[in-house]
């Protein structure tokens, strides 16, 4: 038996089966996800040129045509998307800044953008959630760096995003209490200031977290000790409201519980000043140059396979 | 909420009637005519008003839990198959096959919690709306695809429809149905991705609706693809039409409520 050529379009049924089944693979992580969509994708993509290049009656239907491109363009431009796109993410402390440094990040091999001229300043956020903690707006004033080098101030949130050099910033679900300290050294030498992020909250009730003072291998173990929640769990509420706390600090195995403008000296030299309880917002950043091309790909042939359908449709007349 | 839920038992009523109506008719051999389109805009004008009253109340559309999706669904189907039943006397019979496909949907309406639901942030942008009528649409032109199908396998059995054109002809205007649904599907899916990367900083994350609505997506492109490849017969199309139609319907009543992912409860 003569198994058809590579242009004959009855491979395409058998391809498409082959990626559906990709696609649920990768789902359940059976094998490696990429695997198993670019084989089926290639294999698809080869049928499609080769139906181009050999199939004169596929070419004289130019909107099935166009659509059959641009289905191989976003294919493509997938491709590109996945060698060059970048997603990261960020925690920062109200009134610190973004200077290009991310606390995790998944990129591509190909990522050649410029996250280090990405700055901005986290100004603040609120956070607003019904009964039951359900959440609902998020507002966060942020100030930005432009291309040009000025300051430009605005507020993102849900669907309201800022883009920097092709870099898109997102506020996320995840935000927490950060208790800010000032380091003073032994030696007199310049205070440091810093901040311990707390799990994230309401999401998590235990809120402790461990800070190493920088230049120092003295370990801070920190525990935030609420008198009542944060958010009243039956009407809502904002966040961060700062409720009444203390802030339990175990430091050489000494424990201490501090409110705001307290002082730690410890035993070894040094005090800690527990300055305030701030909050902290996480960011999601995005980079993906494809986007853009990709939507107006789709339309592209969304539009050609409609006119497609169309003169198909209108030519041939059923007598019902 | 009493008000809206009397107006939507109104209609559920006016439904029925309608249905009832069809069947009797149908098994005396007669037409439905205008009388039931009549009946069915009636019932669809209700269910649009209570829709309407809760739309106002709770400030966001229906489509968020799972009564909304029923209900906005239900009302959405419903408009479809009047929007055929106007536009093509021919298929009037098709009200057969589908009514009790929305009779299920009614049945399982009122076993539902028509509880207040919240309306998440990210869901506030107009691709939610875009997303939500393309999805509509391409359902629509499902389920009339897959009735068309069911008619030709039920003729294959016994000779039932005789009122209605021969199988090849079904064959053809089930394939037209099923082109506009992959139009819709297709539009469907991108003004999603549109949404979910304003929403949720990523257009696509594989997640089980996401690679469920590609399976869909998949199967409506074999089953435009099998037809003028491979000649397969009215028949082997019914089969395939029907499958679509099942596999988008566990996609929107199905999946949205299994999944654990931010993308749930909502077509």
């Amino acid at each position: 038996m003569r198994l058809p050529s590579l242009a004959s379009l009855k491979w395409t049924p058998f391809f498409l089966v082959l990626l559906g089944l990709g696609a649920v693979g990768a789902a359940q992580g059976v094998a490696s996800p990429t695997w198993l969509l670019v084989i089926p994708f290639v294999l698809l993509g080869l049928n499609l040129l080769a139906a181009i290049v050999m199939n004169a009656a596929f070419r004289a239907k130019p909107g099935l045509l166009v659509f059959h491109v641009a289905l191989l363009g976003a294919v493509l431009l997938v491709g590109m998307g996945r060698l060059t796109y970048l997603k990261g993410w960020v925690e920062l402390v109200k009134g610190d800044a973004f200077q290009g440094e991310l606390t995790g990040v998944e990129k591509g091999l190909w990522h050649w953008g410029q996250l280090e001229r990405v700055v901005f300043v986290n100004e603040g956020f609120v956070k607003e959630y019904g009964p039951n903690w359900w959440a609902r707006r998020t507002r966060n004033s942020i100030r930005w760096m432009d291309e040009d080098g000025s300051w430009q101030q605005g507020e993102i949130g849900e669907n309201a995003t800022v883009t920097l050099h092709g870099y898109r910033i997102y506020t996320s679900s995840n935000h927490g209490f950060a208790p800010v300290f000032v380091w003073h050294p032994a030696d007199q030498s310049s205070p440091i200031q810093g901040a311990i992020h707390f799990p994230s909250y309401p999401r998590y009730r235990e809120q402790t977290n461990t800070w190493t003072i920088p230049g120092t291998d003295i370990a801070v173990v920190a525990m935030l000790l609420l008198d009542e929640p944060a958010i009243n769990l039956v009407l809502g509420g904002v966040f961060p409201t700062v409720p009444k706390h203390q802030l339990r600090v175990t430091v050489q195995g000494e424990t201490r519980d501090l409110v705001p403008g307290d002082r730690f000296p410890f035993a070894s030299g040094g005090v800690l000043h527990y300055v305030e309880l701030s909050a902290w917002m996480g960011y999601r950043i995005f980079y993906d140059w494809t986007r853009f091309w990709l939507l107006a790909t789709f339309l592209v042939a969304t539009l050609s396979l409609s006119w497609h359908f169309w003169r198909k449709f209108s030519m041939v007349y059923i007598k019902l | 909420m009493e008000r809206e839920l009397f107006f939507l038992w109104l209609a559920l009523v006016g439904y029925v009637l309608a249905g009832t109506f069809s069947l009797i008719v149908s098994l005396l051999g007669r037409r439905t005519g205008m009388a039931l389109l009549v009946m069915m805009v009636v019932a669809l004008s209700l269910h649009g008003f209570s829709l309407g009253l809760r739309w106002e109340r709770l400030g966001h559309g229906p489509f968020i839990n799972q009564f909304e999706i029923i209900s906005s669904n239900l009302w959405s189907l419903t408009l479809v198959y009047c929007v055929v039943y106007g536009r093509i006397p021919v298929l009037r019979p098709l009200a057969a096959v589908i009514l009790p496909v929305l009779f299920i949907l009614m049945g399982w309406l009122l076993v539902v919690n028509p509880f207040d639901s919240e309306y998440p942030p990210t869901y506030n942008t107009v691709w939610l709306y875009v997303h939500i009528g393309f999805g509509k649409v391409f359902m629509g032109a499902a389920l009339v695809a897959a009735a068309l199908g069911v008619v030709v396998l039920f003729r294959a059995i016994r000779p039932w429809f005789t009122s209605l054109p021969a199988d090849d002809i079904l064959d053809e205007l089930g394939y037209r149905f099923l082109a506009i649904s992959f139009v819709f599907d297709t539009l469907m899916i991108v003004a999603g991705a549109i949404w979910a990367q304003d929403a949720w900083g990523r257009y696509w994350n594989w997640d089980i609706l996401e690679v469920w609505s590609l399976i869909n997506w998949l199967l409506v492109t074999l089953a435009l693809h099998l037809r003028p490849t491979f000649h397969i017969s009215p028949r082997a199309s019914a089969v395939i039409g029907i499958l679509v139609f099942i596999v988008a319907f566990v996609n929107f009543f199905g999946v949205p409520f299994i999944s654990r992912t931010t993308h749930q409860g909502i077509i």
